[in-house]
């Protein structure tokens, strides 16, 4: 009796640990993809992930969508499959393009056990009733295809694949940072359309609407990162503090926050090789202080 | 109102004027290098505590330095210094309460970490230390501007 008690409470313990093992997993990629950080509206006191984040662009304000698992306002009717497709090829359950405001052009890079992971984990959460706003965008691009004809000329869809002759650990930062924090969305200027400019990866953009001053982070002794080592970056990710002794604000502050202070140690370090070894670039990006008339406020 | 002293009214006002401008230029220039001062003492700070050089006994005057420039951050957002070249967010004047306990928190940080160097805890240490850089973080979010 004694015995089959054990194996029946086994039986019933087994699938939960390993649901619990993918759960744990789908939170470390949560970290890691920054989610929070834009699908929370922190600026008025929203829910977690109940999104209306307004993220402004150049092509108009995007408001972020709703991924609590609530079946009407949220994601909580998808099935894998759909999320899968949101995540990696940037189309809505309902057939439509997402703009690339939506990072898919970096988790279409996560592999695809990860993505379920995150899927799980978010299904885990409290759903919250929240309907999603409707993008302000400019007519231009409200009025055509402009989201297909833009993915057609600039999505590569396909997972990351680890460069062979590479360590293990700086596979692992590439993945980090290319497939899952997607840094270059800020940290990399972009050319018409916005387009990433490959070729200035990472340099830093001097003015990024709604961001602002985004810095160099290639490793650049003059201009950038160059004289970080690994173990200031890891500094860096964890407390927000430079190597100057200044502390990050804006955006940043928020990622150091709900993502890089969050993960597994080894992934910071993996992230700050990575970076180390990215080809140096001279572009000199300064923190400019806005001269403020004192009419504004009156 | 005669017409002398609408003219020494006139004359007062285009005296004061420049000089008011003026003063909040200096305030704010002055704001800057006291707060580079606190990142410096932070950063030189940080590699004594993160065990990248061994200046044990130097880090009292960190600790110290931190402690009277974090008591004083409060003073340096007077009224009338929010124009001119500044990060200063309008927040910090239009929400004095939140930008005043973000000040505090900040205080209570650095004293924490000043009773840790007295007692050389190692625990206690690191643990208040990271509390200073999270009372920078936040309120820099809150309160200052990364937009030119």
């Amino acid at each position: 009796m004694k015995h089959l008690l054990t194996a029946l409470l086994l039986s019933v313990a087994t699938p939960l640990q390993a649901s619990e093992a993918q759960l744990e997993r789908g939170r470390q990629v949560f970290n890691a993809a920054s989610c929070a950080v834009c699908h929370t509206d922190k600026e008025n006191n929203g829910e977690p992930l109940a999104g209306g984040y307004a993220m402004k662009s150049d092509f108009g304000t995007f408001y972020t969508p709703n991924i609590t698992p609530d079946p009407e306002t949220g994601i909580g009717n998808w099935s894998d499959e759909d999320f899968i497709r949101a995540l990696q090829q940037g189309i809505s359950p309902q057939g439509d393009h997402y703009f690339p405001s939506f990072p898919y052009t970096a988790y279409t890079k996560m592999h695809r056990d990860d993505v379920l992971a995150l899927k799980a984990y978010l299904f885990s959460l409290k759903p919250v009733k929240k309907a999603n706003r409707e993008h302000d965008l400019a007519f231009y691009v409200t009025m055509t295809p402009s989201a297909r004809i833009w993915k057609s000329t600039y999505f590569k869809q396909g997972e990351f694949i680890d460069v062979p002759g590479k360590s293990a650990e700086w596979n692992r930062g590439a993945y980090l940072v290319e497939a899952m924090g997607h840094c270059s969305e800020c940290h990399t200027p972009r050319k018409a359309l916005g387009a990433l400019d490959e070729g200035m990866a990472f340099a830093g953009v001097q003015k990024m609407t709604g961001v602002g001053t985004v810095p160099n982070i290639t490793p650049d002794k003059k201009t950038g990162i160059g004289r970080w080592s690994v173990d200031d970056l890891v500094y860096y990710f964890e407390t927000g503090t430079t190597l100057s002794g200044d502390s990050s604000g804006g955006k940043m502050a928020s990622i150091i926050d709900n993502s890089l202070s969050l993960l597994p140690a080894g992934d910071r370090k993996a992230i700050a090789v990575y970076l180390l070894s990215q080809q140096p670039i001279e572009n000199s990006i300064k923190k400019k202080k806005k001269k403020r008339e004192k009419e504004e406020f009156e | 109102m005669n017409i002398k002293t609408l003219t020494a009214s006139i004359a007062l006002m285009t005296v004061l004027a420049p000089s008011y401008a003026a003063e909040s230029e200096e305030i704010i220039k002055y704001r800057n290098s006291v707060m580079e001062a606190y990142a410096g003492h932070m950063s030189a700070a940080s590699r004594i505590v993160r065990g990248k050089v061994d200046f044990q006994d130097q880090l009292k005057l960190h600790a110290d330095s931190m402690a009277g420039i974090a008591n004083i951050t409060g003073t340096l957002f007077p009224e009338d210094s929010d124009f001119g070249e500044t990060r200063a967010k309008e927040e910090v004047w239009s929400k004095p309460k939140e930008f005043e306990q973000a000040v505090q928190e900040n205080q209570q940080a650095v004293s924490e970490f000043n009773k840790a160097v007295a007692s050389g805890d190692k625990a206690a240490l690191a643990g208040s230390f990271k509390k200073i850089s999270d009372s920078c973080k936040s309120c820099h979010e809150k309160f200052r501007t990364e937009e030119e």
